[in-house]
């Protein structure tokens, strides 16, 4: 009863702050009537991008203009939360428009395929501002729930439904850690929402235990070392659009909450943060060396990208005397990767739904002599994966490892620069089988008809040269 | 330094060091005679007649699933209807009233596409 | 005289090569001849009117870029391309070099032209951008904007090993620069500035300890670009893999880059802690003379003993650098050029003999000069420069450098001198055995003497050498300012190093040290 105390309506800034999701959350209902009235169904396509475009306007809206916390302090529509939501919808406009001829067998299921994606996406977007572990815990699920599905879409084929089935467990597993750790420090500081957990004192080992679940299982949804066992089984067996989606959107979204809750590591756990990046990143390099599944070599190579964020939250865990520098570093390098790892795992979902050969990194040998330019873009993709100058993955990392100098990491940036030499070693392999090596006989060489696919590249294309070449025009617009 | 959690962790390793012990004890310890009567599953002294996995109908599921949705729905509803009367004191009655028919509107429309889908269908 | 126009007329050609149909070979080597040679034409314009006594920088454009999170304040990176005393020579060779290179590859590149002369558009900017930059992030960009390009042009057009060198190459220059990264974020941060000419008076404030951490970033990955000794194994094969025009890019202008960066970042923005580190360069510079010196007398394949000269004549440029005395310095600088005039040549001419007989192996040849008399004038005109004679241009620079070595250290300036009789040794050595004697090889018989193509690209860079070698006054002068100016910082630090020994101080004593740099401009 003690609820009905504080009864308050919706105000006007909270339907403002809400309206991204609101415009989302009409996107899923209008993706399900059109299954359920045959006649809405060409109107599908317009529905899920209509909806997404109006969220990243509103998102846009709310960047300039936040409102501050909403529902109560249940929600915070803050200009970070925002630009992190506006990344999520980016990144399943683009995982869609990769898809629209992915799907062979399972193409009757399309619509349901998008409203999965909605689904996620609204997750995602309450994930990012959540100021409550509960709020965040509703974001989690409707993120997590569609995801399992989605991975096993292509359930005619073993390697996905395998891919679901283990992201499903291992899944259930981290919600199960998260919630745990919520009810211990329910336990010990009796309130759930981040301002009161801020304000209470954390020191008792319960809430200590509490903080260090909320953080593993966090750490499981962006795939930090120890916890990035699942990836590249996962990322390999789903299909390719939802892998786009899954490497992109989730790692947004689950940063953004990193960063929230950072503040539950107790003082001295920067250290030990700096240690778990720079394991992640010497995994993922070392292992993604000696792939020859393209899936698979991107899958540890999201993995290591994940390292290098966490370098961001390390920092600002290290304290950097520029305050709100870890988290614009961060913001700054997850907005390359969208495009970037978008790209990238977009542009194989685009060949391999030509044909499935296109898994194989031995594949693409001559595809530069073939297909100029979806091999020049997918270079693109590399160089900026790898960090390299002109493109927006080289200031993301640029920013990140400026952070954690500034906070005093120098170890870790050293170590985290030398695996990123390593990192470069196995991107430029594949610009090398792209332009360098002879095409194999009777190698596949469809053109793609695919428009949206097209269109996307393009915009991927520019906004990572963008994002490179002119950062003041980002940086004074959304940061 | 004690701690209020010291007994518990005492406890803690007093089990966990209990169940290692007994379960390595006994292995080094025991002695084992393993033939195949031992081996069989044990059902009662009778014979087992079937593998013990059997395989059930995806439908049990579908529909249990369908059960939850619905059941929490109505415990949404229950939650509502019992504060009714509170909300309209405070003013915000007719404004709650549309959430929740939001609400249900949705799950009406869940429900239309589950059975658009077939998905209430038993034998299909 | 508009640098932007300079720096990016290339990119503008590439970018105009990309919209030629497939086929039209003529038309992309035109577009890329005219782009070059316009190019050209604007860096001797650039290098008549650039004023040698100023030590500021000249011709600046700049705009602001972006902000950069900052201590107090942001940091204010701007786009800003100038030109001063250290980078004219190097702009004007790069400048002049490319014609030439783009007429060289007429022959050899006869697969995928067009992104041959995109990728060697695209390095020019990026090339001319790193001498011309004046802030550091930019110029960074720059740095590693050329580093793409030569990966394509190594790993397409190259030998047979050439996948090898070029992973090689690229991993080896990547680590260094991105170590230099490191660098280049602690400085703006610890200044809060970006400018170049700023900071190199800022700089000096930053507390010793750090500076000689942010020396040490900067110095290794330019060290892995010039190559110094610990780190020159990529040199050899990524040269012996090259097309000859990548080849000549590499050795004409790519390693300077790294010698500049030493020069500029190093020793100008840190004279401190750069005479900290002299006697370890100027003796890894020494060894690097001789070393080179055996690896070439050892080599068999023509092309890999030009590689090796190279190693053996940066170590000159090294070593005259950290020499940190005014003859040293005018003296690397002179031999940046001479180098790159004089080792480009070697490329093209062994290029131009390998487009005959296709193969490189000295066995291979002998007594050439009958038949191929131009070509063994070029060649043996070639040696001599690069082996100091005086008269050409090799003889300037290496006599300056090593009267500033002298000065410096006697015993690193020896072994040095040692160097060039070890020079002189292998480059005849080479010479007898590719031009005269009998004429023992079938094959040798029939070939044909140099054509006027050949002559024509040859004809300049002789004539350069010759200049250099006669009147090196008219070069030397235009360094002469900003040479003066970084003598002057080097100066201040070796007055204050033995009034405070700044660097023998205890750790917990630098808030004073940082103090009392700041007192001198």
């Amino acid at each position: 009863m003690i609820a009905l105390l504080d009864i308050t309506a919706l105000d006007a800034a909270d339907l403002r702050g809400a309206a991204p999701m609101l415009a989302v959350t009409c996107g899923i209902l209008l993706a399900l009537a059109a299954e359920i009235v045959p006649a809405l169904r060409p109107a599908r396509g317009l529905a899920f991008l209509g909806s997404l475009v109006a969220a990243i306007f509103l998102e846009v809206q709310l960047i300039a203009a936040p409102a501050g916390e909403i529902f109560s302090g249940a929600f915070g529509a803050t200009a970070s939360a925002s630009l992190f939501g506006l990344l999520c919808a980016t990144s399943a406009i683009i995982a869609w428009a990769y898809s629209l001829r992915y799907y062979k067998l399972e193409a009757p299921y399309k619509g349901e395929h998008d409203a999965l994606i909605l689904c996620a996406t609204l997750g995602m977007l309450i994930m990012c501002g959540a100021l409550d572990l509960l709020t965040f815990f509703v974001g989690l699920e409707l993120l997590s729930v569609p995801l399992y599905a989605l991975a096993a879409f292509r359930r005619a084929r073993r390697d996905s439904v395998e891919a679901g089935l283990r992201y499903f467990l291992l899944g259930a597993f981290a919600a199960g850690l998260f919630l745990f750790g919520a009810a211990l420090l329910y336990a010990s500081s009796g309130t759930l929402s981040l301002a009161g957990l801020r304000a209470a004192s954390l020191d008792a080992p319960l809430a200590l235990m509490g903080g260090a679940l909320v953080i593993s299982s966090l750490f499981f949804k962006v795939s930090v070392f120890p916890f990035h066992l699942w990836v590249p089984d996962v990322y390999q067996g789903s299909p390719t659009p939802v892998t786009t989606f899954m490497a992109t959107g989730t790692k947004a979204a689950g940063f953004a909450f990193l960063f929230q809750v950072a503040f539950l590591m107790p003082a001295g756990a920067a250290a030990l943060t700096g240690a778990l990046a720079v394991a992640t990143m010497a995994v993922g390099n070392l292992a993604a060396l000696v792939q020859t599944d393209l899936k698979r070599l991107f899958a540890f190579s999201a993995v290591a990208h994940a390292g290098t964020l966490l370098l961001g939250v390390a920092a600002l865990a290290a304290g950097d005397p520029v305050a709100s520098g870890p988290l614009d570093a961060a913001l700054y390098y997850m907005g390359a990767y969208i495009f970037t790892a978008g790209g990238a795992f977009g542009l194989v979902a685009l060949m391999e739904s030509e044909d499935e050969r296109f898994l194989k990194l031995d594949a693409l040998r001559g595809l530069g002599r073939r297909r100029p330019g979806l091999a020049a873009a997918l270079s693109l993709f590399m160089l900026s994966l790898g960090g390299f100058p002109l493109t927006g993955g080289f200031l993301g990392k640029y920013f990140i490892f400026a952070s954690a100098l500034r906070a005093d990491l120098l170890l870790f940036s050293v170590l985290g620069i030398l695996l990123s030499v390593v990192a470069l070693g196995y991107y430029l392999r594949v610009v090398m089988t792209l332009w360098m090596l002879p095409a194999e006989e009777g190698a596949p060489l469809l053109e793609s008809k695919l428009l949206s696919g097209r269109l996307v590249t393009w915009l991927c294309t520019v906004m990572v040269l963008a994002l490179g070449l002119a950062p003041g025009w980002f940086l004074e617009r959304f940061f | 330094m004690p701690t209020p959690y010291t007994a518990l962790f005492i406890l803690l390793g007093i089990v966990v060091g209990f169940v290692v012990l007994v379960t390595v004890a006994s292995n080094l310890l025991g002695r084992k005679r393993q033939n195949a009567e031992k081996d069989s599953p044990y059902e009662c002294g009778m014979d087992s007649e079937s593998p013990a996995r059997v395989r059930i109908s995806i439908h049990f599921y579908l529909v249990a699933v369908l059960f939850i949705l619905f059941d929490v729905e109505a415990l949404f509803l229950i939650l509502w209807a019992g504060s009714a009367e509170a909300f309209n004191a405070a003013g915000h009655g007719a404004l709650v009233f549309a959430e929740v028919s939001a609400f249900v509107a949705v799950l009406a429309l869940a429900l239309a596409y589950v059975w658009r889908k077939g998905g209430l269908e038993w034998d299909r | 005289m508009n640098l932007i126009l300079l720096t990016f007329l290339p990119l503008a050609g590439a970018v105009l090569l990309l919209l030629t149909p497939a086929g039209s070979v003529k038309v992309q080597r035109t577009i890329a001849l005219v782009t070059t040679s316009a190019v050209a034409v604007l860096g001797v314009m650039l290098f008549g009117n650039f004023d040698g006594i100023s030590a500021t920088a000249q011709y600046l454009s700049e705009a602001p870029w972006f902000q950069l999170a900052g201590k107090e304040q942001p940091i204010d990176v701007w786009f800003r391309l100038g030109v001063d005393g250290i980078s004219i020579l190097l702009v004007s060779l790069t400048a002049i070099l490319m014609p030439l290179v783009v007429l060289s590859a007429q022959v050899h590149i006869d697969k995928r032209v067009k992104e041959f002369f995109f990728w060697l558009l695209l390095m020019e900017t990026g090339m001319l951008g790193v001498f011309l930059a004046l802030d550091l992030i930019l110029f960074y960009f720059f740095w590693e904007l050329s580093l793409i390009p030569l990966y394509f042009i190594l790993g397409i057009w190259g030998g047979e090993r050439r996948l090898y060198a070029t992973m090689k190459f690229f991993l080896y220059t990547v680590a260094g620069s991105l170590l230099m990264m490191l660098g280049v974020i602690w400085l703006t941060y610890q200044t809060g500035e970006s400018d170049v000419r700023a900071l190199m008076t800022l700089a000096s404030g930053i507390e010793p300890t750090v500076q000689l951490w942010i020396f040490a970033s900067f110095a290794i990955g330019f060290a892995i670009k010039v190559p110094v000794l610990p780190f020159h194994t990529w040199l050899a094969d990524a040269h012996t893999e090259a097309p000859t025009s990548g080849s000549v890019v590499l050795a004409g202008v790519l390693l300077k880059m790294g010698t500049y960066g030493l020069l500029r970042f190093g020793v100008g923005m840190f004279p401190a802690a750069a005479l900290e580190a002299a006697p370890l360069f100027m003796g890894l510079g020494a060894v690097g003379i001789c070393y080179g010196a055996f690896l070439a007398m050892a080599q068999t394949d023509i092309k890999r003993l030009v590689a090796c000269s190279s190693v053996s004549h940066l170590g000159f440029v090294v070593m005259g650098i950290f020499a940190l005395t005014e003859a040293g310095l005018v003296g690397s600088v002179l031999q940046m050029v001479n180098h790159g005039l004089s080792t480009g040549l070697l490329f093209l001419l062994v290029g131009m003999i390998y487009e005959r007989r296709h193969t490189r192996e000295l066995s291979q040849y002998g007594g050439i000069a009958r038949v191929m008399p131009l070509f063994a004038f070029f060649f043996v005109v070639s040696v001599l420069a690069s082996m100091g004679l005086p008269g050409l241009n090799g003889f300037v620079g290496e006599y300056l450098i090593l009267l500033g070595s002298f000065q410096a250290s006697p015993l690193w300036a020896t072994v040095g001198v040692s160097g060039i009789v070890f020079g002189a040794v292998y480059l005849l050595m080479a010479t007898r055995k590719l031009l005269f004697g009998a004429l023992t090889v079938e094959a040798n018989e029939n070939l044909k003497d140099l054509d006027f193509r050949e002559t024509f690209i040859l004809v300049p860079l002789v004539g350069l050498c010759l200049w250099i070698g006669v009147a090196p006054n008219s070069f030397i002068h235009k360094t002469s300012g900003s040479i003066d100016a970084v003598m002057l910082r080097i100066e201040t630090a070796r007055d204050m190093r033995t009034t405070s020994s700044a660097f023998n101080a205890p750790p917990d004593a630098p808030a004073t040290v940082a103090a009392s740099h700041h007192e001198q401009p």
